[in-house]
C-alpha cells in the first residue's frame, strides 16, 4: 500500500484531523465506558444499590472462575461457535462455487442467497421460533417423508442444534459474499491453464483455487468466530438459554447476571472474560490458519 | 383478552355510546368519583407518565385515562413496552435522580420485592393517611381483599413472609389458578374433575391413552413458567416451599421430590402435550383455546380467552375448579399495581391516579364492561352486573372457584427477595432436567445448592 | 466475459441446479411463511394441518399494527419506521463523511498513531455489547443524551464506522497511485484529492460499504433497547413489543414483514454491488 510520501507536519496534522472525529468518538462510547465497565467488574455494584458499592479486586472474576455456570456456558458456547462455522464455512464455500459456474440463472439465485442475511435478527429468531414448534409447519411437512416430529426449541438434546440451523439460515450469506468475492479474484485463465494441464475439478479446486483463496477464507472464519462467540441477541429471541440452560451462551449469562439477578460487577465480569476468550480465539486463528495479505504491499 | 377482535367492537361500542350521549354505564349503585371527598382537581395541569409491561393491565390504564383526565385536569402519558425492555427501564428509572416517570406497573413480587426495601417505590401509608388526597370512607380499603393487600405488603426483611409492614402498592387486579376441563372430554370418559394432582394423574392417563396421544391428558406451563404457574402451587399444597426462614432453599425436601415426580415424571412426560419445554402461557392460552388439552391448570382469568367464541374452539363447554391435595386447595397470589416512584416530584398526583384505578366504581366497569380480570375487591365480585356476566362460565363452575379463592385458597406463595427472578430460572433449568430423565433427588439437590450459593452471593 | 454466451450445460449443471435449488427452497420457504401469516386470520394461523395457501387473506393485522384498527392500545408502527429512517439515515449520512475520510488517512497518510487506530477499529468488533451498555447507559443519562435522537444516532455510528471505514480502506488500496499522484501535480490538496478525485473512482465501493453499513444499522435493537424510551425506537426494536405477553401472532407477522422489507428490498437490488465491493475491498483491508 503506497502512502505518498510528503515530509512535513502538514500531513500529520491533516490526517489527524480526518480521523479525529472517529477518534473522538470512540473515545466517547467505547474507551470511556470500556474503563468504568472494567472498574465495574471490580467491584460488588449491584443494581438499586448505586453509590453503595465497593472495591473488592479480583473477587468477581475468580467467582465466576469457580463457578459451575461458567464452564458451562463457556462450553456451550464454544461449541455452538464450532457447529456454526464449519457448518457455514462448508455451505458458504460450495454455494459460492456453485454460482461461480456460467449457469443461467445464477444472479437470480445469487440475489435470492443474500437476502436471509439482512432479515434483522429479532425477524429471523420470531419467524423460525414459530416454524420450528411441536406442531409447527416444519413438523407437518416432515411428515410427509416419514421422518416424526422432532422437538426442535422444545428439548435441551436438540435445541442448540436448531439454533445452529437458524444461524445458518442467517449468515451462511455472509460467508457465501466473501467467498464469492474471492473466488473472482482468481484469473479466468487459471481454471484453462489447469484443465490443459489434465488436472480434474478436484484437483483443480485443492491445489489451485484453494490456495488462492485461502486468504479470504481465512478472513471469513475470523470474522464468524469473533461474532459466533459473542452471539447474544438470536438465543435471546429464540431460546432465552433454556430449555434446562442447554443454549446459555457466555454472553446471555452476563446478560441474566446483570439484568435479572442485578448483580452489575459480578455480570460484567463475566462480559469481560467472554471479552478476553474472543480475543484468545482470535489470535489462535490468526496464528494457526495464518493471515497472509494476498498482495503484501505493507511499507 | 385486548386483542384487535375486541379492540374493534370497543370502538363501536363506545362510539355508540358518544352517539346516543350515554356514558358507559357504571353501577348505579356504587358512588362514583364525585362522591369522594376530595379535590380531585388539586392537581391540575399536571403530566403523569406512566410504563408498564405489555399486559392488559397497561391496556385498561389507556382506557380511563380519557375520564381521570376530565376529572381532574391531570394528563397521563400511558407507556407499554416489552417485558425485557420493561425490567431493565424500571431498574434504570428508579434509580435515577431525574426519573423519567412517576408510575410504574407493579407485576406481584417480582415487582415490589426488588424496589420497595430500597424505598424507591413510595408506600401508600403516606397517601392513604393524608385526609387531602384520599377520602378513606369512599376508597374503603377493606374492600380490597386483604389476602392480596397482604401479598403486596413486605417489611423487607429476609426471611420475612409477605404480609409484613405496609404496603406498595393496591393491587387493581390480581392473578390466581384454577383447572379446566373439556366436559365433553369428562364425560366420554366417565371421569370427574380432578382436585388433587393424583387424581389429575388417573384422568389424564384415561384420557390421552383413549385419545390416542391426540390430546394431551393433562398441560400446565412449561419453560420458566412452571415454577410460578404450577410447582409452587402444588408445594404449597404438599407441604413444601421454596424457601425457610433463614433464606435456604427447601426444594430439596422430601415434600418437594414428591411433587416434582408427581407432577414432571407422573404426569407431564407421558400424558402432557408435545413441546412442553417450551410452552410458555402465551402458548397454553392458545393451545387450550383450540381443544389440545383434556385437562389443564393455569391462570383464573385466561377464561376470558376461552369463553370467546370468535377464538376458541371450546367456548361454553368447559367445567373450572380448583386443584390441590386432598388437603387443601392453596394457589398463588399474582397481583398488579401502580407503583408510584418515590423520587417522582409528582407523587401526590399519581397517588390519585393509582386510587382512581383501584377505585370500586372504575374496578367494576372494567370488570364488567372491559373484561379486566381478576378484580381485588369483594363488592365487584357481589356485584350484580359480574354474576350475570360472569356466572355463566363452566355453567357457574368458574365464578364459584373464582370466589373460593378469594375467600379460602389464593396466598402469596413466593418467599419475598429480590433475587426471585434468578430463583426461578435455577429452579425450572432443574425441573426441565428432570422431565427429561435426571434423578429426581440428586436434581433438586443441585439446584438447592445453587439456590443456595446464589443467596449467599446476594447476601444472604 | 462468461454470461454473454451461452454456456454449454455440463452433466455436472444438473447436480448444480438441484442443490441450488435445494437452497433456495430452505431460504425462501421461512420467509413465504412468515409472509402468509401476515396476511392470515386468527383462526388460520392457528389451524393444523398448517394451511399454506388456501386461507381467505386480510389486511387487518398490518392495519392493526399501524394502529388503524382503532381502539387505544394499538400501536401505531408507523411512528418506530420514521424513527428507524431518521436515525439510520442521518447515521448513514455521518458515517460516509466521517468514514471516508478516515479511510482515506488510514490507507494514504502516515502518522504517528495510525497502526493503533487501525486496531482500535478492529478492537470494536472483539468487544462483547455488555461490557460497555451499563456504563454507556449511565453515561448517557448524565450527558442528557438518554432518549434523544442525537444520542442514538452517536451510538449507531459506532455500529456502523468501524465497518464502513475497514471496508472503504481496502477500496483506496485498489484506488491506483497514479491518479494521485497527476492530481498532486495539478496542484490538488488532500481534501479536494479526496472529495473530487479518489472519491468517484471508488464509488461503487462506497455505495457497497454504506449500504452494507445501513442495513447492520437497521438490525441494530439492542442499543435502542438500553438507550431510548418507548417513543424513539427503530422498528427492530419495537418488534420485540411483540414478544412476550401478546399472542397475536399475525400482528407479529406483519410487524416482522414491515421491518425486514426495505432492508431485504434494498440488498437485493443492490446484491451485485456487494459482491463486487466486497472483493476489492474488504480482502485486502
Amino acid at each position: 500500500m503506497a502512502a505518498i510520501s510528503r515530509a512535513g507536519n502538514r500531513q500529520v496534522w491533516l490526517a489527524y484531523l480526518m480521523v479525529a472525529p472517529i477518534v473522538l468518538l470512540f473515545a466517547g462510547l467505547l474507551i470511556w465506558p470500556w474503563l468504568v465497565g472494567a472498574w465495574t467488574s471490580l467491584t460488588d455494584m449491584r443494581i438499586g444499590r448505586w453509590g453503595s458499592e465497593q472495591f473488592v479486586g479480583l473477587q468477581n472474576y475468580i467467582a465466576v472462575l469457580k463457578s459451575g455456570a461458567f464452564w458451562s456456558s463457556l462450553r456451550i458456547t464454544a461449541f455452538f461457535g464450532f457447529l456454526c462455522v464449519t457448518a457455514e464455512m462448508s455451505l458458504g464455500l460450495g454455494l459460492a462455487l456453485l454460482l461461480n459456474r456460467s449457469l443461467p440463472g445464477r444472479s437470480l439465485f445469487r440475489a435470492l442467497f443474500i437476502v436471509p442475511f439482512m432479515v434483522p435478527t429479532v425477524v429471523c429468531g420470531l419467524i423460525w421460533r414459530q416454524l420450528l414448534e411441536a406442531k409447527g409447519v416444519v413438523n407437518y411437512l416432515l411428515s410427509f417423508i416419514e421422518l416424526g416430529p422432532f422437538p426442535w426449541l422444545s428439548s435441551s438434546g436438540t435445541a442448540l442444534g436448531s439454533l445452529v440451523l437458524i444461524d445458518l439460515w442467517q449468515t451462511t450469506p455472509q460467508v457465501l459474499i466473501l467467498a464469492l468475492a474471492a473466488l473472482q479474484t482468481v484469473p479466468k485463465d487459471t481454471y484453462e491453464a489447469a484443465r490443459v494441464d489434465g488436472a480434474s475439478a478436484w484437483q483443480t479446486f485443492w491445489r489451485v483455487t484453494l490456495p488462492m483463496i485461502a486468504p479470504y477464507l481465512v478472513i471469513a472464519f475470523l470474522i464468524r468466530a469473533i461474532e459466533l462467540l459473542q452471539v447474544l441477541d438470536i438465543v435471546m429471541v429464540a431460546s432465552q438459554g433454556g430449555p434446562a440452560n442447554s443454549t446459555m451462551v457466555l454472553h446471555l449469562l452476563a446478560y441474566r447476571e446483570t439484568f435479572i439477578g442485578g448483580f452489575l460487577g459480578y455480570g460484567t465480569s463475566i462480559a469481560y472474560l467472554l471479552g478476553f476468550v474472543v480475543v484468545l480465539a482470535a489470535i489462535a486463528v490468526i496464528r494457526l490458519l495464518g493471515l497472509t495479505q494476498p498482495k503484501d504491499e505493507r511499507p | 383478552m385486548i386483542t384487535k377482535w375486541s379492540r374493534r367492537l370497543f370502538t363501536m361500542a363506545m362510539a355508540s355510546a358518544c352517539l346516543t350521549g350515554l356514558a358507559p354505564a357504571t353501577a348505579q349503585d356504587v358512588a362514583g368519583p364525585e362522591a369522594a371527598n376530595i379535590d380531585w382537581r388539586q392537581f391540575e395541569g399536571t403530566t403523569l407518565r406512566f410504563l408498564g409491561g405489555q399486559h392488559p393491565a397497561s391496556a385498561a390504564l389507556m382506557l380511563v385515562v380519557g375520564d381521570f383526565g376530565a376529572l381532574t385536569g391531570i394528563k397521563v402519558e400511558v407507556k407499554q413496552i416489552s417485558w425485557n425492555a420493561y425490567f431493565q427501564k424500571v431498574q434504570l428509572d428508579l434509580s435515577s435522580p431525574d426519573p423519567q416517570y412517576d408510575l410504574f406497573l407493579a407485576n406481584g413480587g417480582d415487582f415490589d420485592w426488588l424496589y420497595g426495601p430500597t424505598g424507591s417505590v413510595a408506600k401508600i401509608d403516606e397517601f392513604l393517611n393524608d385526609p387531602k388526597l384520599t377520602d378513606k370512607a369512599w376508597y374503603d380499603l377493606a374492600d380490597v381483599d386483604p389476602k392480596v393487600l397482604a401479598a403486596a405488603s413486605w417489611d423487607g426483611v429476609a426471611g420475612h413472609q409477605a404480609g409484613t409492614g405496609s404496603a406498595h402498592v393496591v393491587p387493581f387486579m390480581s392473578e390466581s389458578y384454577m383447572v379446566t376441563a373439556q366436559q365433553e372430554m369428562l364425560d366420554k370418559y366417565k371421569l370427574k374433575l380432578p382436585t388433587t394432582l393424583e387424581e389429575v394423574r388417573d384422568a389424564a392417563k384415561t384420557i390421552y391413552e383413549g385419545e390416542g396421544g391426540k390430546v394431551a391428558g393433562f398441560a400446565a406451563r412449561g419453560g420458566v413458567g412452571v415454577v410460578n404457574a404450577a410447582l409452587i402451587n402444588f408445594l404449597l399444597n404438599y407441604g413444601g416451599g421454596d424457601l425457610d426462614a433463614d433464606m435456604n432453599s427447601r426444594l430439596a425436601s422430601t415434600e418437594s421430590a414428591y411433587v416434582h415426580d408427581l407432577l414432571l415424571n407422573q404426569i407431564l412426560r407421558p400424558y402432557g402435550p408435545q413441546g412442553w419445554l417450551a410452552m410458555e402461557w402465551t402458548d397454553l392460552r392458545a393451545r387450550a383455546a383450540q381443544g389440545e388439552f383434556g385437562i389443564w391448570y393455569d391462570a383464573d382469568w385466561f377464561a376470558v380467552g376461552y369463553e370467546d367464541a370468535a377464538q376458541s374452539k371450546v367456548a361454553g363447554k368447559l367445567v373450572y375448579g380448583n386443584l390441590g391435595s386432598a388437603d387443601s386447595k392453596f394457589a398463588d397470589y399474582y397481583y398488579f399495581g401502580l407503583a408510584i416512584n418515590d423520587k417522582s416530584p409528582r407523587k401526590d398526583a399519581a397517588w390519585l391516579l393509582a386510587q382512581y384505578f383501584s377505585s370500586k366504581p372504575v374496578m367494576l366497569r372494567l370488570a364488567v364492561e372491559n373484561q379486566l380480570l381478576m378484580p381485588t375487591r369483594a363488592s365487584v365480585y357481589n356485584a350484580p352486573a359480574f354474576a350475570e356476566k360472569y356466572g355463566k362460565w363452566g355453567n357457574g363452575t368458574w365464578l364459584e372457584a373464582a370466589k373460593a379463592n378469594l375467600s379460602q385458597w389464593s396466598k402469596p406463595a413466593f418467599t419475598p427477595t429480590d433475587q426471585q427472578g434468578s430463583i426461578k430460572n435455577i429452579w425450572a433449568a432443574g425441573a426441565h432436567q428432570i422431565y427429561e430423565g435426571a434423578d429426581v433427588n440428586q436434581t433438586l439437590g443441585q439446584v438447592a445448592a445453587d439456590i443456595d450459593s446464589l443467596m449467599e452471593r446476594a447476601g444472604y | 466475459m462468461s454470461g454473454r454466451e451461452i454456456p454449454k450445460l455440463r452433466p455436472g449443471d444438473a447436480l448444480a441446479y438441484l442443490a441450488l435449488g435445494l437452497w433456495s427452497l430452505f431460504v425462501v420457504f421461512p420467509l413465504f411463511w412468515i409472509g402468509a401469516m401476515s396476511f392470515k386470520q386468527e383462526i388460520d394461523i392457528f389451524a393444523y394441518p398448517p394451511k399454506f395457501l388456501d386461507f381467505s387473506p386480510t389486511l387487518d393485522n398490518y392495519l392493526d399494527v399501524f394502529g388503524l384498527l382503532g381502539g387505544e392500545a394499538a400501536t401505531g408502527f408507523g411512528k418506530y419506521f420514521v424513527n428507524s429512517l431518521l436515525i439510520v439515515g442521518v447515521a448513514l449520512a455521518a458515517t460516509v463523511v466521517l468514514g471516508t475520510m478516515a479511510a482515506y488517512a488510514l490507507a494514504r497518510l502516515r502518522f504517528p498513531g495510525r497502526g493503533t487506530i487501525a486496531f482500535l477499529l478492529i478492537l470494536v468488533r472483539m468487544v462483547p455489547i455488555l461490557t460497555v451498555l451499563l456504563p454507556l447507559y449511565v453515561l448517557y443519562r448524565n450527558a442528557g443524551l438518554y432518549n434523544t435522537y442525537l444520542g442514538l444516532i452517536m451510538a449507531y455510528l459506532f455500529v456502523g464506522v468501524p465497518f464502513y471505514t475497514w471496508l472503504v480502506r481496502g477500496h483506496v488500496d485498489a484506488v491506483p497511485i497514479e491518479i494521485e499522484e497527476a492530481a498532486r501535480i495539478d496542484g490538488c490538496n488532500t481534501f479536494q484529492m479526496l472529495f473530487v478525485v479518489v472519491v468517484p473512482v471508488m464509488l461503487p465501493g462506497i455505495v457497497s460499504a454504506a449500504l452494507l453499513s445501513s442495513i447492520y444499522m437497521w438490525n441494530n435493537f439492542l442499543f435502542a433497547l438500553i438507550l431510548a424510551g418507548p417513543d424513539l425506537l427503530p422498528v427492530s426494536t419495537a418488534l420485540l413489543n411483540y414478544l412476550g405477553y401478546s399472542s397475536d401472532y399475525g400482528n407479529l407477522a406483519a410487524a416482522c414483514v414491515i421491518t425486514s422489507a426495505p432492508v431485504v428490498m434494498v440488498g437485493f437490488l443492490i446484491q451485485r454491488y456487494i459482491v463486487a465491493g466486497l472483493s476489492s475491498g474488504a480482502v485486502k483491508g
